[in-house]
């Protein structure tokens, strides 16, 4: 399984998927069809659950994210959620940013994983 | 009100706010989009000028009747591209005396001006231009229409650089934008507090630019700016993700930014490809419901919306209507080419940003 990482647009976020269970999502995410961007994530997710390690953490640090995002970050969650895997968020916001950290707080009810929030 | 002015345009963008260089590259980056490849070098070249003109003289809040505007249409055959700038009298007569002097010589008398100043840095008797007016009407073959406003004791100049699409195709002298056209837009913009308006195609390669233009004059990471630019985003989106392709397949509408003294208002039109009905029923429910309900409502939306294939969401409005906590607006109206929808939210300023 490879490690994979692609690189910030204006639109889109940076992305590293790690083997020994990190997935990090950095920038913004505003893509109309976000779907397109986040399949090769979901896919890497599913080839990851075969042979996951101890723990997965997840990281979004989002500046913001459409409501096309908002629809493939709750896919990523619930896919984890839904399996056995062990699993943490760490939900980054800029700290003057009470919406970002409400969709934070929004998204870790919705799924049963630990979110730990990090103002910046 | 601006859907009928703006009938006859292929596109149009007018942006009245904080000007910077950023600014140069977002703007051609959205033309470049829409007009033909053969001149995208030359509209680039006058946009950038016409910009400059108003970078040095600076753009202002609050937008006053001599606040900067920059404008760009296409229509017909021409693209029009339009500035304005706040000068004192003196720079007005100095103005008014190059533009006529510009405006006199043949192509010829342009050419050998900008080369003598090329050489030399200076002028010659005929002229008495600056490089940059020069090349305007040397690289678009045509005057320089310009006008003037007074307020208080200063001006309002107003520029305008007509240039033809296809110098092959036969084109009428009536279809040329004549500039008390667009003194009209910003007189209207001015009276109705329009900070920002797009006219044109929508998908994310015209999106991305335009909203880095209208994020430089929103405070970052502020409550306020954020749910401008998500209700700014969300409406654009909406156009491209619901609008009804034309004949060139391409989605259309119309997008607007006012801002006042306490609030923001933004609006988007276009012709949707869903039934009117459905989208007033989903407004009107959305309206009806409490922040509580709307939040329960995106909750369980947003999980089903997993559940199936596709970008779409479905939880768009509900997140604007519960962000703001203002109802959204809709009005529409039909004409030759189908119902046309318009839909409006206020964004109150916070105390804290």
């Amino acid at each position: 399984m490879d490690r994979v990482e692609i690189a910030a647009t204006e639109m889109s976020p940076s992305v590293r998927l790690e083997v020994q269970g990190e997935m990090e999502f950095v920038g913004r995410s505003m893509m109309e069809d976000a779907s397109t961007f986040y399949l090769p994530v979901h896919e890497w997710l599913r080839t990851y659950m075969a042979d996951p390690s101890e723990e997965i953490v997840l990281r979004f640090d989002l500046t913001y994210f459409n409501s096309s995002s908002a629809k493939q970050l709750l896919k990523i969650l619930m896919t984890i959620d839904d399996s056995e895997l062990q699993a943490k968020v760490v939900w980054s916001y800029p700290e003057k940013n009470d919406v970002l950290y409400d969709r934070g707080a929004e998204l870790a009810i919705m799924v049963d994983i630990p979110f730990e929030f990090d103002p910046k | 009100m601006f859907k009928e002015h703006f009938d006859e345009d292929q596109f149009c963008l007018y942006y009245s706010g904080h000007f910077n260089d950023f600014f140069t590259s977002k703007l051609i980056s959205i033309v470049d989009t829409e007009v033909d490849k053969r001149i995208s070098k030359k509209v680039a070249f006058l946009v950038a000028e016409s910009f400059q003109n108003i970078i040095k003289h600076g753009g202002d809040y609050p937008v006053t009747p001599l606040s900067s505007l920059f404008g760009i249409r296409s229509r017909f055959n021409f693209i029009h591209i339009f500035s304005t700038n706040k000068v004192d009298a003196w720079q007005k007569v100095f103005l008014e005396k190059r533009l006529r002097s510009i405006n006199r010589l043949g192509p010829h008398e342009l050419k050998e001006q900008y080369l003598d100043k090329l050489r030399r840095g200076t002028l010659s008797e005929k002229g008495g231009a600056g490089l940059g007016l020069i090349e305007m009407v040397r690289r678009s073959r045509r005057n320089i229409q310009w006008d003037y406003f007074p307020h208080k004791e200063k001006f309002s100049f107003h520029m305008q650089v007509d240039l033809m699409r296809d110098r092959n195709v036969l084109t009428d002298e009536k279809d040329v934008l004549q500039i008390k056209e667009n003194n009209w837009v910003k007189d209207t913009m001015y009276h109705q507090s329009v900070v920002f308006i797009y006219q044109g195609e929508f998908n994310d390669e015209i999106i991305s630019p335009m909203l880095a233009m209208l994020e430089t004059n929103m405070e970052q990471n502020s409550a306020t700016g954020f749910t401008i630019f998500h209700t700014s985003v969300e409406m654009m989106q909406n156009i491209s993700r619901h609008g009804k392709k034309d004949k060139e397949g391409r989605v259309r509408g119309i997008f607007v930014l006012q801002r006042f003294e306490d609030h923001f208002y933004v609006s988007s039109a276009n012709y949707p490809n869903v039934p009117v009905e459905e989208i007033t029923t989903k407004i009107e429910d959305t309206n009806s419901k409490s922040v509580d309900q709307l939040n329960e409502d995106y909750r369980t939306f947003l999980k089903e919306s997993v559940l199936e294939d596709g970008s779409n969401a479905g939880v768009g409005l509900i997140d604007l209507r519960r962000l703001t906590g203002t109802p959204i607006d809709m009005q529409v109206e039909k004409d030759e080419f189908g119902e046309f929808v318009m839909l409006g939210l206020k964004i109150p300023m916070k105390k804290n940003g």
